[in-house]
């Protein structure tokens, strides 16, 4: 690697042996001039969707006010420390989710309606969603080449694509977020290491063979980049040095965290689908996969990425907190209040997985503030009562600020029927990425960015 | 719902100017006693809570409510003081609880009209549904503009009804309110029109004794509580008789093969500079407009008694009595 004196380029990678290592925003990426013009050179927005199935326990998800949040409901009270980077929308409706003309099959239509806004053909055998693409794979389409991953999906179950799944359903529905066209979903990567090898592996893909004896030979990622690490850091400022370490040991501890995944030989509880070489802990699996995310997002190695927390409609047991009975058929509760308790805490431990991510995130510091100023992570559903699969109010917040676009801190409720993928238009434009219609908008959000 | 391929009544959608006359009341009325089901979106034109909450009332006392909720035109014109609406809706029993339900507290507990439209009309099948516009042409024209609003329109809808304009030379101030969208709605609505004009209204006056001797005999009619405080204003002015032109669309809609309600040529209407409706006779035109048989007077009244005097279904009767 040769450094000039010139600004450390933002596409710079750490290299050696076959893995490239992005780098995360550093002071020395910023041009030489002044430090008043520094401010202008701003961090990329980075947009990550993260969905949760079968619904939430809409009592216990709102609360009974709406602008400056204050006590949070139950679910979301794990995110009470981050509540200023908090921002809830109320009232978003997926309309093509709903029966229609078509029938049961409301956990088929509202996975794959949700990022595309579009009606869903009820088929188990030749798919086909009515729209153009998701807007995750629209963005990606626009500003991918700025990137070394146009996007990333995510996902922690399930990896059937065909099948029924749901009352007619292709499983390849239910088990995606991203569609790259009308007849192909981007499947999510379910295997950490997988993800791993996607990140930082070789701009040329590695032939298997090439990948198993990187494997068997591996102790760290870390050593085949040394060299280049070292030429680095002689260069940086102490500021930057101390941020490379920390990215570093980030990238170490997802190391480990994979390693003791690889060795885990915990049984899979019965209805769970264990992706091979993911740790059997819900907890373990989901903190190993945000914590590449957020390596992606510090190393601008993708500024879209979608997470199905697990497939929509199913059936997985919680063992992890005490409920072996399945998610979708709890959320069928017809009121009794026992089962939707057990929902609850369902909804809960998700919240709690997701509130520890933003927790970490929080903590990380990206130009002249921080990383989560630059992230708009919208955690919601494709149904808001599960029960009586309803797909008005659909459960949403976003945590981050959008690169100061966002007004966080509050709640907002528009008028019903306002179209989710009115959303998508908002979140669009915050990417860089304009158009005049999505799915079934009927125009932009507003005052998201205002009070 | 409707099952893909089923053969059901239509499904209408009635958009109105709620409050400015007790027209679109009488209207509503009768169609939601249609049945459960018959009414699929209702919107006002206004930006009147009022107006809105009084289509909520309306539906629950047919046993009509729950499904999606009312349309309100939040940047549309301001209706002022409405007796008709603000009379009834400010009722209370002996208990001090209102005499007639609602649920909309603020504009966020209703839609957006063309957004409320798209999403009614995707419940119904091919040309299954009817559109009925009892004032001005506005939230029909917002509609065609909504993306991908006009192909659904055209998939959809079977007949629009517009009680809005008039064909003796005279001008409807439900034209004149937005002449631009009753232009843009007679030049784009890709289903064929019927237009019900203001003469038509005036050959068939609703009568007081209807109201009186029909609707009265339900206890807590939210239709006699609105009549009466609009006739009270009214008759303070000395006038008799009240023209229904949505009445008369509402009949049309649900019973457009009657042989009573007779129809123009076939031909185009359009809206001129004054905000007029003039017809021309074409053989390829898609818009009629509905003319009254002196000899048909009697037997269209007694339609509006039928109509006007069911009585609430069963789960109905919102008011408490």
């Amino acid at each position: 690697m040769i450094i000039t004196r010139k600004a450390l380029p933002r596409r710079t990678f750490l290299r050696g042996m076959g893995v490239a290592v992005g780098l995360p925003f550093m002071e020395a990426m910023l041009p030489a001039m002044p430090q008043a013009s520094r401010a202008g050179a701003k961090p990329p927005v980075r947009l990550m969707f993260l969905y949760v199935p079968n619904g939430i326990d809409m009592e216990n998800w709102n609360p009974s006010y709406s602008g400056p949040l204050t006590e949070l409901p139950r679910i979301l009270k794990p995110l009470e420390p981050f509540r200023n980077d908090v921002l809830m929308l109320s009232n978003l409706t997926h309309n093509w989710a709903r029966v229609l003309l078509d029938g049961p099959g409301d956990h088929g239509r509202c996975s794959a309606n949700y990022l595309t806004g579009a009606h869903v053909q009820k088929t188990d055998r030749s798919i086909h969603v009515d729209g153009t693409m998701s807007m995750d794979q629209l963005i990606a389409s626009r500003i991918g080449t700025e990137t070394r991953l146009a996007s990333l999906e995510l996902g922690m179950e399930d990896p059937r694509q065909s099948g029924n799944c749901d009352s007619g359903y292709s499983c390849a529905y239910t088990n995606n977020l991203a569609w790259k066209s009308p007849t192909q979903p981007m499947p999510p990567l379910l295997d950490p290491r997988l993800v791993f090898e996607r990140l930082f592996g070789a701009a040329g893909d590695l032939t298997p063979a090439e990948r198993e004896q990187q494997r068997r030979i591996r102790t760290s990622i870390l050593d085949y980049v040394r060299e280049s690490t070292n030429a680095l850091s002689r260069e940086l400022g102490s500021t930057d040095r101390r941020k490379l370490d920390e990215y570093l040991t980030a990238i170490r501890s997802i190391e480990t965290q994979l390693e003791k995944a690889a060795k885990d030989q915990t049984p899979v509880p019965e209805g769970m689908a264990k992706p091979a070489g993911s740790p059997a802990d819900f907890s373990d699996h989901f903190k190993l996969l945000t914590d590449m995310v957020t390596v992606a997002f510090q190393a601008d190695l993708t500024r879209v990425a979608t997470f199905l927390i697990t497939r929509e409609g199913t059936s997985r047991p919680y063992r992890e907190i005490g409920i072996s009975d399945g998610h979708h058929p709890l959320t069928h509760h017809g009121g009794k209040r026992d089962q939707l308790a057990k929902v609850t805490q369902i909804n809960e431990y998700h919240l709690s997985n997701f509130a520890s991510w933003v927790g970490r995130l929080s903590t990380i510091r990206e130009g002249s503030g921080r990383l989560l100023d630059n992230l708009m992570l919208v955690y919601g559903a494709g149904l808001s009562d599960g029960n009586r699969h309803l797909h008005d109010d659909l459960p949403t917040v976003i945590v981050g600020r959008g690169g100061g676009s966002l007004q966080t801190g509050r709640r907002v409720i528009f008028r019903r029927e306002t179209p989710f993928s009115n959303l998508h238009l908002s979140l669009m434009d915050r990417m860089g990425v304009q158009v005049e219609s999505f799915g079934d908008s009927s125009g932009r959000l507003s005052g998201l960015d205002t009070v | 719902m409707q099952a893909r391929g089923a053969t059901l009544a239509p499904g209408i959608l009635f958009d109105s100017d709620m409050g400015r006359n007790i027209d679109a009341a009488l209207a509503l009325s009768m169609l939601y006693g249609l049945g459960r089901g018959r009414v699929i979106g209702v919107a006002v034109n206004s930006s009147s809570l009022e107006a809105a909450s009084f289509c909520d009332v309306l539906a629950r006392f047919y046993g009509s409510g729950g499904g999606l909720p009312f349309g309100l035109a939040e940047d549309g014109p301001k209706l002022g003081d409405a007796a008709m609406l603000s009379v009834p809706l400010a009722l209370r029993d002996s208990a001090g609880q209102p005499v007639f339900r609602t649920t909309i507290r603020s504009a966020i507990d209703t839609a957006d009209p063309p957004v409320l439209f798209r999403n009614a009309l995707l419940t119904q099948q091919e040309k299954q549904a009817i559109a009925v516009l009892a004032g001005p042409a506005t939230n029909l024209a917002h509609l065609l503009a909504l993306n991908g609003g006009r192909d659904i329109v055209a998939a959809k809808v079977q007949l629009l009804v517009m009680a809005a304009g008039a064909f003796d030379g005279t001008q409807d101030p439900r034209i004149q309110a937005d002449t631009a969208s009753a232009r843009k709605v007679l030049a784009e609505w890709p289903s064929p029109i019927v237009v019900v004009g203001t003469e038509a209204a005036r050959a068939v006056p609703y009568s007081d004794q209807t109201i009186e001797s029909d609707l009265s005999t339900v206890p807590n009619h939210p239709v006699v509580a609105a009549y009466r405080a609009f006739r009270g204003d009214k008759q303070s002015a000395g006038t008799s008789g009240v023209p229904v032109q949505g009445v008369l669309a509402a009949l049309f809609a649900s019973n457009s093969n009657a042989e009573y309600l007779k129809l123009s040529r076939p031909g185009q209407i359009e809206v001129t500079g004054d905000g007029r409706t003039t017809f021309k006779e074409s053989p390829a035109g898609t818009h009629r407009y509905l003319v009254i048989d002196p000899a048909e007077k009697e037997r269209i009244s007694d339609a509006f008694i039928k109509m006007s005097a069911v009585r609430p279904a069963a789960g109905g009767r919102g008011a408490r009595n």
